[in-house]
């Protein structure tokens, strides 16, 4: 193994994880992080050898927008009860609580997601992300701007219901 | 004192130096709806973290980069090639285009069934993916299970790649092509003299099943059939006889 791949192996949790909170469900989150490691290797030459952590979440912010476009239409409702799968086991915390925040982030348009996620769970600054995503920093304010209070306004409301398996 | 959206939001995130936090937190004392909401994102940031926590690594992780690794160093070609390798690639990528567009595969044709169109699409995936040496598949059969539920996903169906092990084809993996405008999935095996058949399944959304039906145009040959919500097309060239016994040793396991 060289030492790029070695460097990929070290990150992988952190890949997994920046997947999973740009998917619905765990399957979805195994794919991208799959598309993103065989895009990432095709396109090695194309990385200019700093910041590999960045590089590769940036490859899998534009992977999972341009799938969900092509999924786009599909039932957002039907698959709440979806996020139970997120779940890891033993997590402290209501889970009806959480199937309604899983809900909500699940409503989100996919650009204002990806720069939620990368501010709030991945700690990057908002100049970091505006760089990685190639948008002036006033778009990445008023997405993220628009990405906390849709989640507000949605776990206010009454218009989700957390689905469970009983 | 002014304070801008911005700065809520740097706050709420920790992007602040001190002088500059205690200066909104003064102003916030003062401005209580705008002090509910900040204090509504700062829940939400840490509520989100404790949703996406991060996992220990796999232990298959290694392996699994090593072989993406070597799976893309074994397609590299030689220092030189490169003109001519990305000559042939555009010219690929135009017959593709060519043959899609001539079979109207990148619209949907509305008003036509799905068991009319079959045969050309099978056709035109098989011509297309199974001359391709470099990446004839997008997901090789190593990983299987990931290839068919993935496809299966894509598709809306569970899928499941047939063994043909018994007419000498092992399965080299599979591949997302558009049928109707919508995802489809194709199979891709090979046999030992590197002879190639693909199995293409398209989304059925007329209520007909069909029997087997045959289809031929130059040397390659189709069977395809509809069950339920997929249609089914096998297509190769290995004499109608044999593609036929495949085609029904595919039914036997769909």
């Amino acid at each position: 193994m060289n030492k790029v791949e070695q460097e990929i192996l070290a990150l992988m949790p952190a890949l997994r994880r920046y997947a999973r909170s740009l998917s619905r469900d765990r399957q979805d989150a195994e794919d991208l992080v799959q598309d993103s490691l065989e895009a990432a290797f095709a396109h090695l030459g194309g990385w200019r050898g700093v910041n590999l952590r960045g590089w590769l979440l940036t490859i899998m912010t534009n992977l999972s927008r341009r799938r969900h476009r092509s999924a786009a239409g599909r039932a957002v409702f039907a698959e709440l009860g979806e996020a139970d799968a997120l779940e890891a086991p033993g997590r402290e915390g209501d889970p009806l609580e959480r199937d309604r925040l899983l809900a909500a982030i699940n409503l989100l348009a996919p650009e204002q997601r990806s720069v939620l996620m990368l501010v709030v769970v991945e700690g990057y600054a908002y100049a970091e992300v505006a760089d990685m995503l190639a948008i002036p920093i006033g778009t990445v304010m008023s997405r993220l701007s628009r990405a906390r209070r849709s989640i507000a306004e949605n776990l206010n409301g009454r218009n989700i219901v957390g689905l469970r398996r009983s | 004192m002014s304070v801008s959206e911005h700065d809520l939001h740097a706050y709420v995130d920790g992007r602040l130096d001190e002088s500059r936090r205690s200066e909104i937190e003064r102003w916030l004392a003062q401005h209580p709806d705008a002090a509910a909401e900040v204090a509504g994102w700062r829940q939400q940031n840490d509520r989100i973290r404790a949703l996406f926590s991060v996992d220990a690594p796999h232990a298959d992780d290694a392996r699994r980069i090593a072989g993406i690794a070597s799976s893309r160093r074994a397609v590299r070609l030689p220092p030189g090639t490169g003109a001519a390798a990305a000559a042939v690639a555009l010219f690929l990528l135009g017959a593709a285009a060519g043959v899609l567009g001539t079979l109207g595969l990148a619209t949907a044709p509305s008003g036509v069934a799905a068991v009319e169109v079959l045969p050309a699409a099978a056709r035109a995936s098989y011509l297309v993916y199974t001359r391709e040496v470099a990446h004839p598949v997008e997901v090789g059969a190593d990983e299987e299970a990931h290839l068919v539920s993935w496809l299966g996903k894509r598709l809306g169906t569970e899928i499941a790649a047939p063994d043909l092990s018994a007419e000498g084809f092992r399965l080299v993996g599979g591949r997302l092509v558009p049928f109707r405008g919508a995802p489809g999935a194709l199979l891709m095996y090979e046999d030992a003299s590197g002879e190639r058949l693909t199995l293409l399944f398209g989304r059925n959304e007329d209520n007909s099943d069909t029997g087997f039906r045959f289809a031929s145009e130059d040397r390659v040959q189709t069977f395809y059939w509809i069950d339920g919500p997929v249609g089914y097309a096998l297509s190769g060239e290995v004499g109608r006889e044999r593609l036929e016994r495949i085609s029904r040793l595919v039914y036997r396991q769909l």
